[in-house]
């Protein structure tokens, strides 16, 4: 049976193919662009198609960008010396959104794990020890996810970076700032105790 | 703690239901295939977010239903709690304790705890080593929900590092990668060794002197813990950690050739003896059968220790499994601490030693009948 006309039918399926989009959501999406005005809709169509074809990986970081290197690479003002790497494009944005980094960012596409057939060499691992061969880099920060597949590839990466003489930092766990000791659960409580320090 | 009453609605065969339970003994008799274990399950699964029967929620609406929906209210040393649980078709679960919403499942750990004495414990003794490590794995994480989140990534290490010896075997990946894992694998499972054999050393004289109570002192029980990494190893200047990160590299190249992570406590086993025979193997029935109720019962002992309150026990058709005398030393070692809910389908099983202490229900296809109230 048809519930659609053809062309609406084919925007909800392509729409329900998105991320966090089910059939009922991506309906509401569909009727939702239907009653825009036609110019409206096309500049939506034309912003994802520009997006598309404009965007591509840094040949540096290996970052989404326009530009070849990327802004962050090209600024000037930030440092050389320290190298933040992490998994995925958002996890910059993320990290710069405290405005406390100032260095230079690697994104490795991704996390060592056997299981879903990712080794080092399915990730940008190659790219990121071509970067040190100048002597600029002084810490690599690695601020991979805080699971076993994330810290698989902290220690992977430690491995291979310590032994040129380059400092190999990872990113701290434990308690989220502002709250109440009382509010956190007992795991990241446990696992901040482990990590305590002197003062 | 207890457990005051409970609603149901499509939840396997139980379409609606609600009822009271007695704060003491609490009997469920009834022909098979009737929803006696449903109704346990509904208890288990409400207490502990999960059921024994199956890991897949569907399993438990109702057929043509499209959700299920339980609200069971009991009571701590705390006050009285509440808890709401309910699973959709779609998947879609949702809890609320007290009539809070909660994101996390773990949120229900030691709300109200529970321990469940089925027929399959009587393997507890003479079954495979998974059957003991389950036996503790459950037993400590109701107590501590870091050795839960411990044994959760533990477990997944485990699966990462098969896939990674098959890949290296199959020449796809080289043997250094290994080192990675070999060191999330040390760090998690030494952390559940070292637990495990804490717990054991804790069960260990609660289940001896209860099995010197069911043997009238005539046999003497003795569990020790089987690592596959022994904890007392490198206490000389080395820590177990870096003695375990030896054996491993020791084992790779057989790891290699079988494409399976063979050491950590994923291969361990409780070793029980009686004198010094290994009943695991050597026991007789009833030398196996006993241990296995000292077991379970020092189970009721622990958490009270680590919890401060007795937790609650289903047993599950276990009566039939057990003559006269162990029966009756069964009830007689919980009564008066523990609320228990019980299926059978002979009343005579356990009638007796229960001084009409109870509330007796008759199951019927889906529903409950209340027979007799003593």
């Amino acid at each position: 049976m048809l519930y659609y006309a053809e062309p609406v039918a084919r925007l909800i399926e392509e729409l329900s193919k998105l991320p966090g989009i089910g059939p009922k959501t991506a309906q509401r999406l569909a009727f939702y662009i239907l009653n825009r005005d036609p110019g409206e809709v096309r500049e939506l169509a034309k912003a994802i198609v520009q997006a598309r074809e404009k965007i591509r990986y840094c040949s540096v970081c290996s970052n989404l960008t326009d530009l070849d290197p990327c802004q962050i690479c090209r600024d000037e003002s930030r440092s050389r010396s320290v190298i933040c790497a992490v998994e995925e494009p958002r996890d910059v944005v993320a990290i710069e959104k405290t405005r406390e980094y100032k260095g230079l960012y690697h994104v490795l596409q991704g996390a060592i794990s056997p299981m879903e057939g990712v080794g080092p060499d399915e990730l940008r691992i190659k790219e990121l020890l071509a970067r040190l061969q100048n002597n600029d880099v002084l810490e690599i920060i690695v601020a991979t996810n805080p699971n076993i597949e994330g810290e698989a590839t902290a220690m992977y990466l430690a491995r291979l970076i310590k032994p040129l003489g380059i400092k190999v930092t990872r990113i701290a766990h434990g308690l989220p700032v502002g709250g109440d000791l009382e509010y956190a659960d007992e795991v990241t409580l446990s696992k901040a105790l482990e990590g305590r320090r002197e003062i | 703690m207890l457990i005051r009453g409970i609603s149901l609605s499509n939840f396997r065969n139980y379409k609606n239901l609600q009822v009271d339970f007695h704060p003491a003994y609490n009997i469920l008799i009834g022909e098979n295939a009737q929803g006696k274990t449903n109704l346990l399950e509904a208890i288990l699964y409400t207490v502990t977010g999960k059921s024994h029967r199956t890991n897949n929620d569907l399993d438990l609406i109702t057929k043509g239903e499209k959700l299920f929906y339980i609200n069971l209210s009991g009571e701590r040393y705390a006050g009285s709690v509440k808890i709401e649980i309910s699973a959709r078709a779609d998947g879609k679960k949702l809890l609320k304790v007290n009539n809070q919403t909660q994101k996390k499942l773990s949120e229900l750990l030691g709300t109200i705890n529970a321990v469940l004495f089925s027929p399959e414990d009587m393997l507890l003794v003479k079954g495979g080593p998974s059957i003991r490590r389950r036996f503790l794995d459950i037993e400590i994480s109701q107590t501590s929900p870091f050795y839960c989140h411990n044994l959760a990534n533990y477990n997944r290490v485990v699966s990462q590092r098969n896939n990674l010896l098959k890949a290296v075997r199959d020449q796809k990946e080289s043997p250094e990668l290994l080192d990675v894992w070999d060191m999330q694998l040390v760090e998690f499972g030494s952390h559940i060794i070292k637990k495990r054999a804490e717990v054991i050393q804790k069960i260990e004289p609660l289940a001896r002197s209860i099995h010197r109570k069911i043997t009238a002192g005539r046999e003497e029980l003795n569990l020790s813990y089987i690592p596959s990494v022994d904890v007392n190893k490198g206490t000389e200047g080395t820590s177990m950690e870096d003695y375990f990160l030896q054996r491993l590299k020791e084992t790779r190249s057989m790891e290699i050739i079988k494409g399976i992570t063979l050491l950590g406590p994923h291969r361990d086993d409780i070793d029980i003896k009686v004198g010094d025979t290994d009943i695991r193997v050597f026991g007789s029935q009833g030398q196996q059968r006993t241990s296995a109720i000292s077991m379970k019962l020092s189970e009721i002992e622990f958490m009270k220790k680590e919890t401060g309150e007795y937790p609650i026990l289903l047993l599950d058709d276990v009566m039939s499994e057990l003559d006269a005398g162990r029966r009756k030393f069964l009830l007689g070692a919980v009564k008066g601490k523990v609320q228990i809910f019980m299926t059978t389908t002979e009343i005579e099983e356990v009638y007796q030693p229960i001084e009409n202490n109870s509330r007796i229900f008759e199951v019927k296809n889906g529903k409950i009948f209340l027979v007799q109230e003593g």
